[in-house]
């Protein structure tokens, strides 16, 4: 019995984001006793692994190879199937990410596990293994029960503090039971952005909507992001217009993300928008007009146009951090 | 004897010309729906003697107005006198009617002040439109046939006016020659004043200048009659009809289209797994795409039009600068017109070139349109322009769903919402609050 | 090729959530229904791609697990261009058991291509596909934000953290789409409505199959504090804020 988490990296690199779900799997396998086992594939580096031992991890599974560089659904699901019936794992944790909400689906039809998306905190109870979950598009939560015997969480990105806990974590190899002829996702090319900070992983984020006016007004909400260490973002129209490009779009048909700080500048908050942003932990908004929808979602709010605000923003934390 | 025949055999070869074309143009426009236009005849004959015959619309303008009246009015007054020269073309004579003694002096004066007054309304048209340039004349529709037809009718007109005033001048000047084939009806106020330009002409001259300015006008005349079926001054014979013909409901009034009544009280009432009765809704098109699609008002419609210009010219789109010219809609209409009536005499009735109205209007110009109804109220000749650019749209928007984006997102949040924008049905009433 | 969509039958965006029986069910009254949004994208890339080649392209049909009162959203999608419709006649209780009625369904009759959206926005899972994909056995690619066919070739673009894959892969296999798929969702034409009366709507008995998962209540989130204004004029307030009461800022 176990708690096994899949530890995703990213070119041989593990991100905020997975220490955070090895310990939101370490205080699962606290509350019910066990142990928690991480699984990685492809090739990392074993001093790279072993930070997942900072974080309470009991065993490490490492699954290398470069047949593994590019996801492959059917492949990944079928080793952590494996890596979870070695383990006798009893449930077991994704992130909700681009892979997680790839790989989970499949691990829970092939397991016939129940499995709950997008938790964003501990079970409100083990036996039986109840969640909270957003649902409606945020709109409302949904309390929900897992019958099954095996379970399967993804956790939402950003929602889970880390908790240090130093253990002995051991690196097993683990060479899954994959024939070759079982990867059919042919890569023909990739086209990767270089250098900027990618807009789910941000912890802050800085966004225009509309109210900037003009692409040509975008620098002071560049230089505010640049200045902070966040990432740009956008709202729907002014990527449909092409000021900004379509990665940086937030919203319910763009990206939902859930930084520490989102500042909305002469962002309206339409519906969609705020779906996307709703789970963020602090929201800023500037906007000139009182009435805007965006006011009621946010933390903090200016009444003031943000060309004048945001460059007042940036001088004075210019000045702080001097 | 010889000249009675030759004149015999021009008369009838250009009437059954002219005769020809108008069948063709006929023809074309009964290709369009076939829709009933019988009601309130007393209002339309009304209409007709207001509009048409009393050019009211052309008030609007008074310069134009008054030059028009001119040419319109002067055009029939001389024609008159087309009879008498039929029956001496035919029969040989040479000014028949002069046995009317004094009351044919005063008529063929009359007739001669209005041949003066076309003339000189026609100098001022081509003034105006080849040296003021005045604006309506120059749009982008209007490339070089436009303008050619108009200045070649112009000065057709203008040739066989002074063709007639020269042929009296010399005719008063033969006169007194006592040649008995030169029946003495005196001399016309306006050719007196050509006569000085005649004088110290031999006998020979005379008469052959007399007799050239003769055949020069009948033949001119018949050749300009042929010519009309090809040109837009075949609103000279249509807009009579046309204004007859006109929608004689409120301007700002668009036709409901029962075809689509039906369908929303069978989704309104009826399940919708339960297949409705089937009729040939099948072939009924939604809105036009072609010339079929049309009604033969419509086809009527873009015969009349006479490149005026008046519709573009207060149409708020066009003056806004956007790509939509209610007469190039018109002008467009009729050139598919005449390719769709060729088709059929060359390829016969069930040839589908494969194109249609959109290949010549774009949809750009049709979505500029505010619906105002300038165009129409403008036109002198009662065209709706309305009743094409909206069947044009219909088409766009039932058949092929083709709106812009902008107005596909308000008919799904009509649908979706009850209301325009993106806003729950519930919150309907805070507005009162 | 054969395309299917599996749509979701959801309360449209605007909709005021509430619940009833005692906070255990989503409560329908006065709900305007509509195609899941992503599915809607699946769909218009399919009916794009049909328009372009319908030899490459010769049917998209649409599937759903749902009761009788989803028949209006299917007419709708028929009304888009979808040439036949699937209606299994049960209530979704849970992701599983919708996948395992549309897999039974297309194991009887297989596909080329399954699409379905990323989510839906009424249980926000993003589960359904990968779970169809794995009960018939057949790969899955997710974060599709591109489809295209030529001939027998299928190439996709993947979003990843931070960029994009092209990828080819060989039918049959279960794309998961979101944003970029397809930029404009079509509306229905007149003539769409009127044919989509008469396009099949085959409903059917749902297979035997489990939930995996129960749904015990619902709640409505707490109202959010108001909102805390700082004038325009009193940046430094908003700096101070972030840094000492938010923590967001050093």
């Amino acid at each position: 019995m176990s708690v096994l988490v899949y530890t995703e990296n990213w070119d041989g690199q593990f991100k905020k984001l997975s220490f955070e779900l090895v310990s939101f799997a370490c205080k699962l396998a606290e509350m019910t006793n066990t142990s928690a086992t991480a699984l990685s594939i492809g090739n990392v580096e074993k001093n790279e692994l072993s930070k997942l031992g900072k974080y309470g991890i009991n065993k490490i599974l490492n699954c290398p190879g470069d047949q593994y560089k590019v996801l492959d659904n059917q492949v990944f699901t079928s080793i952590i199937e494996q890596a979870a019936r070695k383990e006798e794992a009893q449930i077991i944790i994704l992130s909700h990410n681009n892979a997680g909400k790839a790989l989970a689906p499949r691990v829970s039809a092939k397991l016939k596990a129940g499995i709950v998306t997008a938790v964003s905190a501990i079970p409100a109870s083990i036996e039986p293994l109840t969640v909270l979950k957003k649902v409606y598009s945020g709109k409302a939560f949904a309390k929900i029960t897992i019958k099954t015997n095996i379970k399967i969480l993804t956790l939402a990105q950003n929602s889970f503090e880390l908790i240090e806990k130093d253990s002995d974590a051991g690196i097993e190899e683990f060479n899954a039971d994959i024939s070759n002829d079982f990867f059919k996702t042919k890569v023909k090319n990739v086209e990767k952005q270089k250098g900027k900070i990618i807009l789910t992983d941000a912890e802050i984020v800085v966004s225009g909507g509309r109210g900037m006016k003009s692409p040509d007004n975008w620098s002071p909400i560049e230089e505010l992001a640049e200045l902070l260490g966040g990432a740009t973002a956008c709202s729907r129209p002014v990527a449909d217009e092409g000021w900004r490009p379509h990665e940086e779009h937030t919203g319910q048909t763009g990206k939902i993300i859930a930084p520490n700080l989102y500042i909305a500048a002469g962002i309206s908050g339409a519906i969609q928008h705020l779906a996307g942003i709703s789970s963020s932990k602090n929201i800023v908004a500037i906007n000139t007009d009182k009435e805007a929808p965006v006011f009621e979602a946010a933390d903090y709010g200016i009444i003031g146009d943000a060309m004048k605000v945001l460059p007042e923003l940036i001088k004075i934390i210019k000045e702080m951090k001097s | 004897m010889i000249k009675q025949i030759i004149f015999l055999i021009l008369l009838l070869a250009a009437s059954y010309l002219f005769y020809k074309n108008v069948k063709i143009i006929r023809r074309n426009i009964n290709l369009g729906k076939d829709i009933k236009i019988n009601d309130n005849r007393w209002k339309r004959w009304v209409l007709m003697f207001k509009v048409a015959i009393g050019q009211s619309k052309m008030s609007v303008r008074p310069v134009s107005g008054i030059m028009h009246i001119l040419v319109y009015a002067g055009f029939i007054i001389v024609n008159i006198e087309m009879l008498e020269i039929l029956i001496d073309g035919i029969f040989g004579t040479h000014r028949l009617f002069a046995f009317f003694g004094n009351v044919y002096t005063v008529l063929v004066s009359v007739f001669e002040f209005f041949a003066f007054a076309v003339l000189f309304a026609c100098i001022i048209f081509l003034i105006r439109r080849n040296i003021l340039r005045i604006k309506r004349f120059w749009n982008k529709e209007m490339t070089l046939w436009p303008r050619t037809d108009a200045n070649i009718i112009l000065i057709t007109e203008i040739f066989l006016m002074s063709a007639i005033l020269t042929m009296n001048a010399s005719d008063s000047i033969l006169q007194s020659y006592a040649d008995n084939h030169y029946v003495n009806v005196g001399s016309f106020p306006v050719s007196s004043l050509i006569q000085p330009l005649l004088a110290g002409l031999s006998v020979n001259s005379l008469i052959f200048i007399e007799r050239f300015c003769w055949w020069f006008h009948i033949i001119g005349v018949l050749a300009f009659l042929n010519y009309i079926p090809y040109s837009k001054h075949f609103h000279v014979f249509l807009a009579f009809p046309n204004v007859y013909y006109s929608k004689l409901k409120p301007i700002g009034e668009i036709s409901n289209m029962p075809s689509v009544t039906k369908e929303v009280r069978l989704m309104l009432n009826e399940d919708t797994s339960v297949p409705a009765e089937e009729e040939e809704t099948e072939e009924i098109t939604f809105g036009a795409k072609n010339i079929k699609d049309l009604t033969w008002k419509n086809l009527m419609d873009s015969y009349s039009c006479t490149e005026c210009g008046r519709c573009t010219s207060s149409c708020p789109a066009n003056i806004t600068g956007k790509k939509l010219s209610p007469r190039k809609i018109i002008m467009d209409t009729r050139d598919r017109l005449e390719i769709a009536g060729k088709n059929i005499d060359r390829k016969g009735k069930e040839f589908d070139d494969g194109k249609s109205l959109f290949d010549l209007i774009t949809k750009e110009e049709l979505w500029a349109c505010t619906t105002c109804n300038a165009c129409t109220q403008e036109c002198p000749v009662n065209i709706d322009h309305l009743s094409i650019i909206v069947d044009m749209r219909r088409y766009l928007v039932m058949e092929e769903a083709a709106a812009p984006s902008e107005i596909n997102t308000i008919f799904t949040n009509i649908e979706n919402n009850g209301a325009p924008w993106q806003f729950s049905n519930e919150d309907r009433l805070l507005w009162t609050e | 090729m054969k395309i299917l969509i599996c749509l979701s039958n959801v309360p449209d965006t605007t909709t005021k959530i509430r619940f009833t029986d005692n906070n255990t069910a989503f409560d329908k009254t006065g709900v305007q229904w509509i195609i899941n949004p992503w599915d809607e994208l699946a769909l218009t890339r399919a009916l794009e791609l049909k328009d372009v080649s319908n030899v490459t392209v010769d049917k998209v049909t649409v599937i759903t697990v749902g009761t009788k009162d989803t028949e209006s959203t299917i007419r709708k999608a028929l009304a888009i261009g979808a040439d036949d419709a699937i209606r299994i006649d049960a209530e979704p209780s849970d992701s599983y058991f919708v996948a395992t009625q549309i897999s039974e369904v297309l194991k009887k009759n297989m596909y080329d291509i399954i699409l379905c959206g990323i989510e839906s926005s009424d249980f926000n899972g993003s589960t359904v596909g990968g779970m169809v994909s794995e009960l018939l056995n057949i790969p899955s690619v997710s974060a599709v934000s591109a489809l295209n066919i030529e001939g027998e070739n299928i190439t996709l673009n993947r979003d990843i953290d931070g960029g994009k894959e092209t990828i080819s892969i060989s039918a049959p296999f279960v794309g998961i789409v979101q944003k970029g798929i397809s930029i404009e969702p079509r509306i229905a034409s007149m003539r769409g409505i009127m044919m989509a009366k008469k396009k099949p709507l085959n409903v059917i008995q749902p297979a035997e199959a489990e939930a995996l998962t129960e749904y015990q209540e619902y709640e409505l989130p707490k109202a959010k504090a108001a909102c805390k204004m700082i004038s325009p004029d009193n940046v430094k307030e908003l700096v101070e804020l972030l840094k000492n009461e938010a923590r967001v800022i050093q």
